[in-house]
């Protein structure tokens, strides 16, 4: 017997919530698709051992392994200290030097469209290191994470905007064929709609857009988009109930 | 550039990253597939949760042992939120070393009759 539907909502729920745990660019990077295997779990505990064995699965699952990840993340936040030293990025901001790299790569402009708005700059940062410490992205991306706490606010938001608006220029410039989920869709009318986009882009600091995004598209289907975006306007007018 | 490094360097793995790969070594996987192979290939006698199952994809995706794959499955097949992974070149050797490790500690084992006799009873 599968279990019933409010059961798997409350177990996702709760489980989500867990989540909150794990240090941030983890779950950044990997929140949605853990959330999305755990359901997963849920929907096949009957065959498995019961909702009962998969939840004290998970807690040990948890237990074990949120130390881990914190203890992982405090290792990355010193090796990136190194490597800033090392590699003079103190002459030459790491965030001035991903902008040239954009500037270079319009591919990277496409990358953001799907993932600047959603916040998983982390995708962006994977790619750009391909241009930089290939062997060790996580180094990259971890020295990015670094710089986002030195770089006084008015310039990272001076180089956030620069993004926004060449992923912008570069999305209504080029044709991307039809949307083909809703997510995707939502995505395409966030930028479809200057206002939209605005307000979306206003949420600051607009972490947990990506999860309003995927459970509207979890949620709804894709006759329902219109009061799935009517929902996220009234969401982003709420900042609050969107972090 | 090429791969300098050693797959060996690489060992032991630990079992949970072990299993991962060895689930992805039969094709390119998304997380819930990677845990359904694992628990396929060990009789359901082994089970990761998705805490082990990312923290491990992060490490090996870092290590170059896996990598996000941009092919999808059909759309009817596929569901767009997920993310898929498959091994490296790296990532092949690597498993493949620790299950060469493996097989030769298991042809130790035989060698001392710890495998395929019966089974000693506690008195």
């Amino acid at each position: 017997m599968s279990p019933t539907p409010w059961l798997l909502a409350l177990s996702d729920r709760i489980y989500r919530v867990m989540l909150l745990a794990y240090p941030r660019s983890f779950r950044q990077r990997f929140g949605s698709e853990m959330a999305q295997a755990f359901r997963d779990c849920v929907r096949h505990a009957p065959r498995r051992g019961g909702l009962l064995r998969l939840w004290a699965d998970t807690l040990s699952d948890l237990i074990a392994t949120i130390p881990a990840e914190y203890f992982a993340a405090l290792q990355s936040t010193e090796r990136s200290r190194t490597m800033s030293w090392n590699t003079g990025a103190r002459d030459h901001p790491f965030a001035e030097r991903l902008a040239q790299v954009l500037d270079r790569e319009p591919a990277y402009y496409q990358l953001l469209i799907s993932t600047e708005p959603t916040r998983r700059i982390s995708d962006v940062i994977d790619c750009l290191a391909l241009d930089g410490d290939w062997e060790q992205p996580e180094l990259t991306l971890a020295l990015f994470q670094d710089l986002r706490q030195d770089v006084p606010e008015a310039e990272m938001d001076r180089w956030l905007t620069r993004l926004r608006d060449a992923a912008q220029r570069i999305y209504t410039s080029e044709p991307h064929g039809e949307p083909t989920g809703l997510t995707d869709m939502i995505l395409h009318m966030i930028y479809a709609d200057p206002h939209l986009y605005e307000l979306i882009a206003a949420v600051e600091p607009g972490y947990g857009l990506l999860e309003v995004i995927e459970s509207l598209a979890l949620e709804m289907n894709l006759e329902e988009v219109e009061p799935a975006l009517a929902l996220m306007r009234s969401l982003c007018k709420e900042p609050s109930a969107v972090a | 550039m090429g791969d300098t490094r050693s797959a060996e360097e690489q060992l032991p793995l630990t079992p949970a990253v072990f299993h991962i790969l060895l689930a992805l070594a039969g094709g390119e996987k998304h997380g819930y597939g990677i845990m359904q192979e694992i628990a396929a290939l060990t009789d359901d006698k082994m089970r990761i949760g998705p805490g082990t199952l990312y923290g491990s994809i992060k490490r090996l995706l870092a290590g170059g042992l896996i990598e996000e794959t941009d092919e999808r499955p059909a759309p009817e097949m596929d569901d767009e939120r997920r993310r898929y992974y498959r091994l490296t070149a790296f990532g092949r050797l690597v498993v493949t070393a620790e299950a060469e490790r493996l097989f030769h500690l298991v042809k130790q084992a035989q060698l001392r009759k710890l495998l395929g006799a019966q089974k000693p009873t506690v008195s």
